[in-house]
Order: C-alpha cells, then sequence, then structure tokens
C-alpha cells in the first residue's frame, strides 16, 4: 500500500471516529451530524480503496457511512456489500451471515445442510442460539425443489454453484424471520437476480411444455 | 365468422386505435377515407391466409406469372379482379411458401397454432362503455395455460427488432387489448405469443412470449387510447395535433442538443 493510501486511510478512520454510532446519530436531524457524515462521505468518495462504484460520488458514500452508523459496522463493509441491481440497493448474500452475527443477538450462527447433494432433496437452512433465552432457533430450510418451483433455477447460478445460493438463500429467509431489521428493508443480490427472471421463466415454462408435449409424441 | 362480417361489425379495434397516436384527426381521416392496402399489407396478410386457413386460399388469391404490362399480364389481372381475387406476384407466391414450410418444419409453432383460429371476440370496456372487438389467429392451451398465438410476417424477427417493432406498431397494445377482450368476453385468462416468421429465406422464426411489463406498457397505452377514443365520440371532436383546447406546443431542444447551449 502506497504512503498516500495509509495516509488516507488513517484521516478516514479518524474521521469515522467522530461519527456517533447507533440511535446517537441522527443525520437527518442533528446539522452538526449531517456536516460530519458529509465530510466522511466527500472524502471516502474521492478514496481510490472505496470500491469503484462509490468512488466520485459522495452521495452514496453519504447513505453508506450513515448505514453503517446504525448499523454499527464500517461504512466500507457497507461499500462493499451494498449494490444497485436492477434499480434496486441490494445486500450481497455473503453480508446476510455476516449481519446475522454483527446484530448481537444470536451466537453459534451456522448453516445446515439437509438431503443429497445433486437432488432436488438439498436444502440448507441457518440455525442459530437466540443470545436472549438461549434458545435453538431455525430458518426455514431453502430446497432445490423450493428453487425450482420458485422459478429462481432460471438464475444461471442455481446451476452453477447451487450449494453457494442455497446458503445465501438460507441466510436471507433466516434474517427476514429472526432480525429483518439486520437487513434494513433491504433484498439480498441474490433474491433481486431470482425475482427478476421470472419472465423469462414464463417463455421457458412455455418450451418446457411444448418439449415434453412434442418429444412425448 | 368471415373477414367481411368481422370488418363490418360494430366495436374499435387495435388497429384503428393505434391510429390515435398519431392525432384523433388522422384516426378519423383513414377511416373516413379507407386507401388500398400497401403490397407489404397484402403479403402479410397472403401469409396469414396461406399459414391459418390454406384451404382458402385458392379462393382469395390468384397468382400472376407474367409482366402486369404486358398484354397477357394485363388479361389475367383482369381474369382475377372479376372473380375478386387479389393478385400476388410469383416472387410473393414463392417467398409465401417459404414462409409456410418454415412453419410447417417447426413442431412448436406447429403446436402453438394447433388450436381454434379466427376467433373474434367482441365487449364493451368496462371504463368507458366502447364497444371493441378483435380476432385472434390462433389460440391453444398448453399445460395449464391458455394461449393466444399472434402470428406476424417480418423483415427482421430478432427479439431486439421486434421490440421495436412492437413498440412502432402498437403490438403490446395488440397484446393487451386481445388478452383483456378473451377475459371480458370469455372469462378465460390468456398469455399472449407472437410466432414472427422472416418474410426472406432462410425465413427465420422466433418465438415470442410477451413478459409482464410488455402486456402492462400494453394495457396502458390500450387504457390511453380506448379513453382518447371515448372522449372524441363524447365531444364529436377529431383534434389535430393542439388537442381538443387548441393548446400550443413548445418547440424544444431534445436534452442531448440543449446540453449545448445550456
Amino acid at each position: 500500500m502506497s504512503e498516500t493510501a495509509i495516509t488516507v486511510q488513517e484521516q478516514q478512520e479518524q474521521l469515522l471516529s467522530n461519527i456517533p454510532s447507533g440511535a446517537a446519530l441522527n443525520v437527518w436531524q442533528d446539522k452538526k451530524a449531517f456536516d460530519q457524515v458529509a465530510r466522511v462521505a466527500n472524502m471516502l468518495s474521492k478514496s481510490t480503496i472505496v470500491p469503484q462504484n462509490y468512488q466520485g460520488k459522495p452521495e452514496d458514500c453519504f447513505i453508506a457511512v450513515e448505514m453503517a452508523a446504525r448499523m454499527n459496522t464500517s461504512p466500507i463493509f457497507i461499500m462493499q456489500n451494498l449494490y444497485v441491481v436492477k434499480g434496486k440497493p441490494s445486500w450481497a448474500g455473503q453480508a446476510c451471515m455476516a449481519m446475522i452475527n454483527a446484530c448481537g443477538k444470536f451466537k453459534s450462527v451456522k448453516h445446515v445442510y439437509t438431503g443429497t447433494k445433486g437432488t432436488d432433496t438439498r436444502g440448507c437452512y441457518v440455525t442459530a442460539v437466540r443470545v436472549s433465552d438461549g434458545e435453538t432457533v431455525n430458518g426455514t430450510e431453502v430446497t432445490m425443489k423450493m428453487a425450482k418451483d420458485e422459478s429462481w433455477i432460471t438464475n444461471s447460478k442455481w446451476k452453477n454453484m447451487p450449494e453457494q445460493m442455497l446458503g445465501y438463500r438460507a441466510a436471507s429467509f433466516f434474517a427476514r424471520m429472526y432480525c429483518p431489521e439486520a437487513l434494513m428493508g433491504l433484498q439480498t443480490y441474490e433474491e433481486v437476480l431470482d425475482a427478476e427472471p421470472q419472465q423469462k421463466t414464463t417463455a421457458q415454462r412455455l418450451t418446457e411444455a411444448l418439449k415434453a408435449e412434442t418429444e412425448g409424441k | 365468422m368471415t373477414e367481411k362480417e368481422y370488418n363490418a361489425a360494430p366495436g374499435v379495434r387495435r388497429s384503428a386505435l393505434w391510429k390515435l397516436t398519431k392525432s384523433p384527426a388522422h384516426f378519423k381521416w383513414e377511416l373516413e377515407h379507407p386507401t388500398e392496402p400497401t403490397s407489404a399489407l397484402i403479403f402479410g396478410s397472403a401469409a396469414h391466409c396461406a399459414v391459418l386457413t390454406p384451404g382458402l386460399f385458392k379462393e382469395q388469391y390468384a397468382v400472376i406469372d407474367c409482366d402486369l404490362r404486358t398484354k397477357e399480364g394485363k388479361a389475367a389481372k383482369q381474369a382475377a379482379l372479376e372473380t375478386g381475387k387479389i393478385l400476388l406476384s410469383k416472387d410473393d407466391f414463392e417467398r409465401i411458401n417459404g414462409i409456410v414450410q418454415s412453419v410447417q418444419s417447426n413442431p412448436y409453432v406447429m403446436r402453438l397454432l394447433n388450436g381454434p383460429h379466427e376467433q373474434a371476440y367482441f365487449w364493451t370496456d368496462d371504463i368507458t362503455g366502447e364497444s371493441c372487438k378483435c380476432r385472434t389467429d390462433a389460440e391453444t392451451d398448453v399445460g395449464e395455460q391458455h394461449y393466444i398465438v399472434d402470428l406476424k410476417t417480418c423483415n427482421d424477427a430478432s427479439t431486439e427488432q421486434f421490440m421495436r417493432d412492437a413498440m412502432k406498431y402498437g403490438y403490446h397494445v395488440q397484446a393487451a387489448m386481445y388478452t383483456e377482450g378473451k377475459r371480458l368476453a370469455t372469462g378465460t385468462e390468456s398469455a399472449f405469443v407472437f410466432v414472427c416468421v422472416e418474410k426472406d429465406p432462410p425465413y427465420a422464426i422466433n418465438i415470442l412470449q410477451c413478459d409482464d411489463a410488455f402486456m402492462l406498457k400494453g394495457m396502458d397505452d390500450y387504457r390511453y387510447l380506448c379513453g382518447l377514443y371515448h372522449e372524441c365520440v363524447q365531444r364529436n371532436e377529431w383534434p389535430g395535433y393542439t388537442g381538443f383546447d387548441g393548446e400550443i406546443n413548445t418547440l424544444e431542444l431534445p436534452a442531448w442538443l440543449r446540453k449545448a447551449v445550456e
């Protein structure tokens, strides 16, 4: 890392440390907090270390810093995990597990895979121990059959890396059920992409139905 | 119902409604001054007939295999016109044969066209109360879904070009209006599929199923056009570009040119 980069990083860290976190931050009502976040956002937008889609965009960086403060996490984490997919801000799949871990409500958070690998029975759910009462809670199980029935499968990632996709989806299902606030109302990247090709699916369904009929003759 | 009976039946059809997008004045003029069909339109209708109702083709079309300017050609033309047939050149006839063969060699297209053809529907638009009508090329059930299938002959059947053509000629309004008409007239929900065949060798085929956004855009435009039509009928006014109130429009530069002066 070059000397300049280190200096920029140090400056960022110093500025960031001045930003109050969680409920203490209300940039929409507190002018001082707003100015501070705006300064940080401006600085981050000039950095070449932040992801490219945030470079030169202080407004986007502002949102990332504000969200990070509310989530008690680093703006860099937000920037690396928040994409705009099909016009919607969406979390990266891997961020979901990190957010479940970071929200502080759970411990021993892990994926449990079920069924036979490579078949429709293959599934995955997330299990965790709730800190407040020590109870083990399980998220909804996501299976390959569900992916097919819901037509997520048209997203090629379900064909190329099904295990990974099951894991991502299981994490977002868990988060939606037990800590929806951690996702801040946003969908995950995979959810947006899975929902998107539904129309292709309609055409695909027709293709499959025609194929079945014409080959069956 | 024959095409003649359908044409004479009351109700506004999609191709007429689409003319309102130019202006109500154009719509009215064209309604009152029908022009001779263009050669492209004749070709499209003939191809439709050859594919969907081949039994009627010989009754409706005559193929002229000589120069229409010659004596022989003139006589052949006269003979055809006297029987009420529409003339097709040999070249067009060969291309129509090419289209038929291409369609027949595609099992999916044959399956999609395997259902009642030329079904006419009449309904009253539930918002404006206007009478509407449509006639589907073909209808079929595949699996549990009912499909309305429309055959289009085109110069370029690629998905990208067909989308541009759809927006230019209002095919999205057709898809929305036909499914809406079918629903209101019979209660059946349908999906809409275009079977596009190119007019020239290799007579390539594209099968396109309309997605939700395409249908929504079609429904929006249908609603707008039906509303505009209703307004024109109610007022008995058919304005040109200045609208019902004779408004003056702003002549503004497009965004890319405006940048140069701002």
